[in-house]
């Protein structure tokens, strides 16, 4: 696991495109996205509830999520987040932003 | 463990207020918090580190919480093609609309008429729908995942496949409205009233019905299974191909079943329960 600030610091900033791009096929509960993520990085990027959770609020803010109480495993109900056209369209626009900047990133560093 | 992690996290809470946005917070995070330390044990991990990896696992959460807690969720009304999601539209008239597909997840819909409209395969997941209208309406195929639908009205709908899952309905009415292959699990309908509904197939596993009365029916395949029948009645009814498992025998034992014929099926489901059936006919 990383445990440089600086390199953290870049994926923290990526969370919200992280997040949607995970809820484009399927809808995910909380702990789900957190493992995802850690399994898509071969166990490189481990993110902190606090970081999910403030990423997946701004995003609801912004009508790029939406969520409804699903059934959890042992009873229990568990939210599911999904994703809406809004949010798609959020997404498409971040990929695009990220290539543009690691673009001139390549050219000044 | 798990008794400590619930503590640490009663602990971070109790500074903030109660309002439900933190509370669900709260739940989210507990949930994933003890499904987070499982994982740490069952890769080997020692009780104690767990705990603690569990616990780092959290970040800086009272920041998260701050922004829950102060955030108002302005909503603002958008037509999107046919998404609505996460839209506040409470008390608004779409009478005799026609929608299929349509998407209202997340929205505020409190009292909206519905009535005399298509809505097939609609998504209304997690939305605010008490008071709401649907009489008349065809609902086929729909979702209510997660919904308030608290004094909703269905009578005359039709619910072919539909799905109330988890959802809160109490005091609803699904009279004369076709619930047939329903899914109506997990879900509170105290009080609702289903006079003259069609029961074919509904599947209200799981569901409090307390109070509600399937009097004069026809009640095919519907599973009754784990549901609570507190006061339920079943007065002049036919019930075929209907289970009982995990009912409350107590439950069951309060209901009268005056005049009720049912066939075998339903008979041994019942008699599986320790019941003893004295009034009935068996078909």
């Amino acid at each position: 696991m990383t445990d440089n600030k600086l390199t953290s610091d870049i994926l923290r900033g990526h969370t919200d495109t992280m997040i949607l791009k995970l809820l484009l096929d399927e809808d995910h509960y909380g702990y789900e996205i957190i493992k995802l993520i850690l399994n898509n990085s071969d166990n490189q990027y481990d993110l902190k509830e606090a970081t999910m959770y403030s990423s997946l609020k701004r995003l609801e803010n912004d009508l790029s999520i939406t969520w409804y109480w699903g059934e959890g495993l042992k009873g229990g109900r568990r939210k599911y987040y999904q994703i809406t056209e809004h949010g798609r369209e959020m997404y498409q626009r971040n990929i695009e932003n990220w290539q543009y900047s690691l673009k001139i990133l390549e050219k000044l560093l | 463990m798990k008794k400590n992690i619930n503590n640490e996290l009663e602990q971070i809470f109790a500074k903030y207020s109660n309002d439900e946005g933190v509370l669900e917070l709260k739940e989210e995070i507990k949930s994933d918090l003890e499904n987070r330390y499982d994982d740490y044990l069952s890769q080997g991990l020692d009780e104690e580190l767990a705990y603690k990896r569990t616990l780092e696992s959290l970040g800086s959460i009272d920041e998260t919480i701050k922004e829950i807690s102060n955030s108002e969720f302005n909503s603002v009304p958008q037509m999107r093609g046919t998404s609505l999601n996460g839209t506040n539209l409470p008390k608004n008239d779409f009478v005799g609309i026609s929608l299929i597909d349509g998407n209202f997840n997340g929205s505020v819909l409190k009292g909206s008429n519905f009535s005399n409209s298509e809505l097939v395969q609609c998504k209304f997941k997690g939305c605010e729908m008490s008071e709401t209208n649907f009489s008349n309406s065809s609902l086929i195929g729909s979702a209510f995942g997660g919904s308030n639908l608290h004094h909703a009205t269905f009578t005359g709908s039709d619910l072919l496949n539909a799905r109330i899952n988890s959802a809160s309905a109490n005091d609803c009415r699904f009279d004369n409205a076709n619930l047939t292959n329903t899914k109506m699990t997990s879900s509170s309908f105290k009080n609702s009233t289903f006079s003259g509904a069609t029961l074919n197939h509904t599947d209200f596993s799981r569901s409090d019905l307390s109070n509600v009365a399937f009097d004069n029916l026809e009640i095919i395949g519907v599973s009754f299974n784990n549901t609570s029948l507190k006061n339920a009645s079943f007065n002049n009814t036919t019930l075929i191909g209907v289970t009982f498992k995990g009912v409350k025998k107590k439950h069951i034992n309060q209901i009268n079943f005056i005049n009720v014929k049912m066939d075998k099926i339903t008979y041994s489901s019942l008699i599986g329960n320790g019941i003893v059936l004295n009034n009935v006919e068996v078909i």
